[in-house]
């Protein structure tokens, strides 16, 4: 598994440079390890049931799905601050949408199944939007990227407020809600297929990546190696759904399930939770997102860009369209993460996203995306989200109080990057 | 006991999730969709203070001021005793506790629709019924 950070020198990466990245990967999943293991003891074990694990994984799906477009934000030297309030923006119009706008103005009754669809459509469409706007600002008009988006917190949080009248909007679409986490759940048996399936994909990916090296006179790891590799995705992906499915459904919630079926419970009976559809629906933003960064023309020159904008323009590149693209994608994702966001809470409250936009830089900056551009993976930041959530949930499940929770996650995030520059510094590397 | 309405609705969601709604929350500011909550049986009551009358108050009150009017002797105006010991002239306006019982004042009171309160409800109580 090697991670092209700088596209064209792929065939003379250096030893060094390919540890370095391991290293990074590693180091990460140790800093993961050693928070889990921290508060595993310090919860006597209640951090490593099912049912935490289930709730962390929830809990991290906003953040995390707009941390990789963060990641082509900052590796494009920008930065978007306006993210949580761009969610928010993108959340009251769903929220509008569905419960105001539609029944009102176009006729369609409440619990119409094209509510979710055309609600859905509405935010994305505007993320999009208000994403390629500050693309073209920052992009075509050279504003700091810094600015238009510090004036963008404060604009569409207040256009979200003005739009909802700072109303909380509910109850949400029915349909809507299943994005949300512990509402839609895949149950045991589709998560197994699902979990199977990756596990394929994942194995054919390492293959396949090894074979056309080979075909290319590059240097491979050793077999035992990648077999190795093979082992731990497949292990991972197949123990991440089998501890998703041993989270057996609280009984009062079972007793409802059959109850609105007009049926009650079979004696003994039980079921796991599985793949909740917003999990499902972040692992396809990360497939994606991988595929875009490793595979795709847009996603080398987003790094080209990133390493040096003056070599990646006179070469041909065009770096302002190119700058609103990434900015559009962003608020695409700010759309994506709206939606899983109200449908957790089952409501837009006039707060949703706040201070998320720290959390979104803090979770890619924590995952190894240097600020000085054109270095980041997107692995990385979730790795980094996952850290942050696992932090935040463990503290409040320990009684950490509020203003500690805080200062530790500023200081772990201060750390992390004060850990990668010395490492940076002493392997002589960028 | 959640300190308003947003945190009870948070409260609802994830007592959702573990299938225990039912059980007692209370909140406070009679927000339209916890109101809608209520109706629906999974909030039990919300503390609606009406804005308008505060509103209305207040403006009066200070008009009085201006005038030059002797603050004790406002009409409604009686002796409140903070925590700290200092006592000072107050008019109190009472709060309205929202249960499944009187949910038609905020109807009747035009601070919600019928239509919003009753959203999704099935043989609620009145004036969902």
């Amino acid at each position: 598994m090697s991670e092209v950070t700088h596209p064209g020198l792929g065939s003379r990466r250096s030893m060094v440079e390919q540890l370095q990245l391991d290293m990074r990967l590693l180091g990460m999943l140790g800093a993961f390890a050693l928070v889990i293991l921290v508060f595993t003891v310090a919860t006597g074990g209640t951090f490593l049931t099912p049912r935490n694990i289930f709730n962390i994984t929830i809990q991290t799906v906003s953040v995390a799905i707009m941390a990789t477009g963060m990641v082509f934000v900052i590796v494009m030297r920008h930065i978007d601050l306006s993210v949580g309030s761009l969610l928010a923006m993108c959340s009251a119009v769903m929220a509008m949408t569905q419960t105001q706008w539609l029944p009102q103005y176009f006729g369609l009754p409440l619990g119409h199944w094209a509510i979710a669809p055309l609600a859905i459509l509405a935010g994305l469409v505007t993320g999009t939007a208000i994403g390629a706007l500050h693309g073209w600002l920052a992009g075509y008009q050279g504003i700091p990227s810094f600015i238009v988006t510090l004036g963008g917190l404060l604009i569409w949080r207040n256009v979200a407020w003005y739009t909802t009248r700072g109303q909380t909007i509910g109850p949400l679409d029915q349909t809507l809600i299943l994005f949300g986490g512990a509402e839609g759940i895949l149950f045991p048996t589709w998560s197994w297929i699902i979990g199977i399936a990756a596990t394929l994909v994942a194995l054919w990916a390492i293959w396949s990546t090894r074979k056309r090296k080979e075909s290319h006179g590059f240097p491979v790891k050793p077999l035992w190696a990648e077999a190795v590799l093979s082992a731990l995705a497949a292990g991972a992906i197949l123990g991440f759904v089998a501890i998703l499915n041993a989270y057996q459904l609280p009984p009062g919630r079972l007793r409802r399930m059959f109850e609105a079926r007009g049926e009650t419970v079979p004696e003994g009976y039980s079921i796991g939770h599985g793949l909740p559809i917003s999990v499902l629906l972040l692992i396809l933003v990360v497939v994606a997102m991988t595929v875009i960064a490793r595979k795709t023309r847009f996603g080398r020159y987003i790094y080209a860009t990133g390493g040096n904008p003056e070599a990646a323009a006179l070469s041909g590149i065009n770096t302002r369209w190119l700058t609103v693209k990434v900015f559009a994608l962003m608020g695409f994702l700010c759309g994506l993460s709206a939606l899983v966001a109200q449908a957790r809470l089952q409501n837009h409250g006039n707060d949703i996203g706040t201070l998320d936009e720290l959390r979104v830089i803090a979770a890619a900056v924590i995952g190894g995306t240097a600020l000085a551009g054109g270095v980041g993976t997107i692995y990385g930041a979730i790795l980094g989200a996952l850290i942050m959530q696992s932090l935040q949930s463990g503290m409040g499940m320990v009684g950490v109080d509020t203003p500690f929770q805080n200062i530790v996650v500023g200081l772990v995030l201060v750390l992390a990057v004060w850990i990668d520059a010395a490492y940076r510094k002493r392997l002589g590397v960028r | 006991m959640a300190s308003n309405d947003g945190t009870a609705g948070g409260v609802v969601a994830a007592l959702t999730a573990q299938g225990l709604q039912g059980i007692p929350v209370s909140g406070q500011d009679g927000d339209h969709a916890a109101l809608n909550r209520i109706a629906q049986g999974t909030q039990t009551v919300s503390v609606w203070k009406d804005a308008r009358e505060l509103g209305r108050v207040a403006g009066e009150v200070a008009v009085q001021l201006a005038q030059g009017v002797d603050p004790a002797s406002i009409e409604g105006v009686e002796q409140f005793t903070t925590p700290g010991g200092n006592t000072v002239n107050a008019i109190f306006l009472d709060p309205v506790p929202i249960t499944r019982d009187n949910l038609s004042v905020v109807v009747d009171a035009g601070w919600i629709t019928k239509e919003a309160l009753c959203q999704g409800v099935t043989n609620g109580p009145a004036p969902c019924n």
